[in-house]
């Protein structure tokens, strides 16, 4: 076989990134290439100081361990500046040490990062039609790990929309009211089985059909089925309190709402509708307007009937009161004292039966018109009243802080102090009786208080005493109405009364006003 | 194919103490091996430690286990990448030559998958002195099962003999 011979040039066009080594291992010669790729690479330095040895380990680098990588792969790593690995093989040549072989890249950036082109490599040198096909396989990996990007984003969107579908046809099917989906000319294509046991048609009746077809009935109010029908058909939202027939004639109240479904376009694709039913509401607020009026009506009854009663009864009493008059007035002098008496326990319980009489009209003609506010000047009343009701000589009633001005009505406040005042004059036992009036205020009310010394109130009774007809006690003059009319004035105001007793000491009576 | 090691191990433990002992193994250790992934890095501590954990569960001396483990992973790659093996040389003085080869170009097309590195010489045509660039001491047997399964593989009856060389390296001389 021939024996091959090169000169330099041909060499470097075959091996451009050659170096060869002399026996003491020093640079003798190398390719154009390999200079280009390692600068510092030059003919007489010394290959340990240029290179390392990678692959294999070389722990000393000697022409003997040399000679055991000929048989070996080599892969060589600058100890200059560049990082580039060179991989490639020895050979012998007559002493001499030859290296074959090229750069390690992965990339064709690589290669230009390095300033290195396409005549820096043998023509045979597969590597750049490699790196080549590589870049190409890193754009198709690119391209299909985009695709699949997408791919799994759509999935994604895909899963939570189903999730969503399943969520919401769940809340559809399970809803406790009716609904129904229809095509934009109002034909069902889908209910829930709420509307199909609400109607009590079947399924398969209700499709196709229109819910004004399955919801028609004698008592439906036409107005609102224009309304809704008017709206649907312009594909507007609607709301409205209709009646809704069954198969079976009967018909059921329902609140139904309608809602257009648009496309991207803003075309109506379907209509949906949920479907109330209302009867139990419905009926609950019938029987509530009937109660109301019932209660009106026997209220406006009770209080005729009060003030008729009351002025028909003040008459005879007058009568008598009058005829009594005339019997002493006649028989003056000659009634014996026994009979004097008799005659005075009749006027005493004639004066008894006119101020009950009286109570009665006044506390049926208290009502809610009656708060009628203007600017009162309530201690002024108080003081008024303390001037004009009978006080025994032994009580004493002090105001014991001037009592705001308020907005309220004039006469029902007179009544309410008149009666706490009188009450607790009224009832004092002991010898020297103290009646002291005051209030207090928060930013939001007045809490004002009547206190007396007299036997107090047993705390079974606190209650029982606003009550109508109550009195604690045989009084002749206690008709058991003040405290009611106190009561009934006071909750027409919002506010609230209550006492604080004790039994022999005495009681305090709190009124509490809201200023609004 | 490196994780190829780590499945040959599991091969070895679950044969040597079973599954339960060996996932136990696993679960307590905190060793974090993809079994399924045989593109794994492979690291001379973890088979090392592997080694000892199998030794203790099965009452086997180490070294036992480590020259089991050796010749396990040349069992296994053969079973499964039995064109790989062949296709590094027909007989074992081809393979092993070609051996510190192999991993040279592993090591350049792989950067991270720490690919071990041999070195043969004093090569004869029934001999050669295999050098094994250690990682960590303690790993003679393992390498010793190594060779062992090579020689399995091509038939060859051979003579190991761990010999004294360089503080960075495992190195016998092989005969057949």
């Amino acid at each position: 076989m021939q024996d091959f011979t090169f000169n330099k040039d041909s060499f470097n066009n075959i091996f451009p990134f050659y170096f060869l080594l002399s026996d003491d291992l020093n640079v003798i010669s190398l390719g154009k290439s390999i200079a280009k790729l390692y600068p510092d690479i030059k003919e007489g330095k010394s290959f340990a100081e240029l290179f390392r040895f990678k692959r294999p380990y070389i722990d000393t680098l000697t022409t003997a361990s040399l000679n055991e990588t000929l048989t070996q792969l080599v892969i060589l790593e600058s100890r200059l500046e560049s990082e580039v690995l060179i991989r490639g093989q020895f050979e012998k040549m007559g002493n001499n040490f030859l290296f074959i072989g090229s750069p390690w890249f992965v990339s064709i950036e690589e290669i230009k990062q390095q300033k290195l082109n396409i005549f820096d490599f043998a023509n045979y040198d597969p590597l750049l039609d490699l790196l080549q096909l590589i870049k190409t396989q890193e754009i198709t990996t690119l391209e299909l790990g985009n695709l699949l990007k997408i791919n799994n984003d759509q999935r994604e969107e895909l899963r939570k929309d189903r999730e969503e579908l399943n969520r919401l046809s769940m809340v559809a099917s399970s809803n406790a009211n009716g609904i129904v989906f229809t095509t934009p000319d109002a034909k069902i294509f889908w209910c829930n089985d709420a509307y199909v046991s609400q109607t009590g048609f079947s399924r398969e009746e209700i499709m196709g059909k229109t819910p004004v077809e399955i919801g028609n009935n004698p008592a439906i109010d036409q107005d609102a089925l224009r309304n809704m029908v008017d709206r649907f058909y312009s594909g507007s939202p609607f709301n409205v309190e209709i009646t809704h027939g069954r198969k079976d004639g009967s018909y059921f109240w329902t609140r139904t709402q309608g809602q257009p479904v648009y496309g991207e376009d803003g075309q109506v694709l379907q209509f949906f509708a949920m479907i109330e039913d209302m009867s139990e509401s419905k009926q609950l607020e019938q029987q509530k307007a009937e109660l109301l009026e019932s209660l009106e009506k026997s209220n406006k009854e009770l209080e005729d009937y009060a003030q008729i009663v009351s002025h028909d009864l003040k008459s005879p009493l007058r009568s008598i009161n009058s005829l009594v008059a005339w019997i002493k007035e006649e028989n003056e002098g000659t009634l014996s004292e026994q009979t004097s008496l008799y005659f005075s326990m009749i006027e005493g319980k004639l004066e008894k039966m006119d101020s009950l009489i009286q109570g009665v009209l006044t506390y049926s003609r208290i009502d809610k018109a009656d708060v009628n506010k203007e600017r009162i000047n309530l201690d002024e009343i108080v003081r008024n009243i303390v001037s004009i009701i009978d006080i025994p000589s032994n009580i004493t009633v002090t105001v014991d802080k001037a009592l705001p001005t308020i907005l309220a009505d004039r006469y029902r406040m007179h009544q309410l102090f008149q009666n706490l005042i009188g009450n607790a004059v009224a009832y004092i036992d002991k010898p020297e009786g103290h009646v002291n009036i005051g209030f207090k205020e928060t930013k939001a009310e007045y809490t004002f208080y009547v206190k007396d010394n007299g036997p107090g109130i047993a705390p079974e009774n606190h209650e029982k005493i606003f009550k109508i007809f109550q009195s604690l006690v045989k009084n002749e003059r206690s008709t058991g109405l003040g405290l009611s009319i106190v009561k009934k004035i006071v909750d027409n105001y919002k506010g609230k009364v209550w006492l604080e007793s004790e039994l022999k000491t005495g009681t305090t009576f709190f009124v509490q006003i809201p200023k609004k | 194919m490196y994780g190829v090691i780590y499945i040959a191990i599991q091969d070895y433990a679950e044969a040597t103490i079973g599954t339960e002992k060996w996932q136990a193994i696993l679960a307590t250790g905190g060793f974090d091996i993809n079994f399924t992934n045989s593109e794994q890095a492979y690291n001379d501590d973890i088979a090392y430690a592997l080694a000892v954990a199998i030794a203790q569960a099965s009452a086997k001396p180490l070294t036992e286990v480590l020259f089991s483990m050796g010749l396990q992973v040349i069992r296994t790659t053969n079973a499964k990448f039995k064109p790989i093996i062949s296709s590094r040389g027909e007989t074992l003085h081809d393979y092993l030559i070609n051996l510190p080869n192999f991993h040279n170009r592993i090591s350049l097309i792989y950067p991270d998958l720490n690919a071990p590195e041999f070195r043969m010489s004093d090569v004869t045509p029934h001999s050669m002195v295999f050098h094994y660039r250690k990682k960590r001491d303690g790993m003679t047997e393992y390498f010793r099962g190594y060779i062992s399964g090579l020689a399995e593989v091509f038939n060859e009856q051979v003579t190991i003999t761990p010999i004294p060389g360089a503080a960075t390296e495992e190195v016998y001389k092989i005969t057949w």
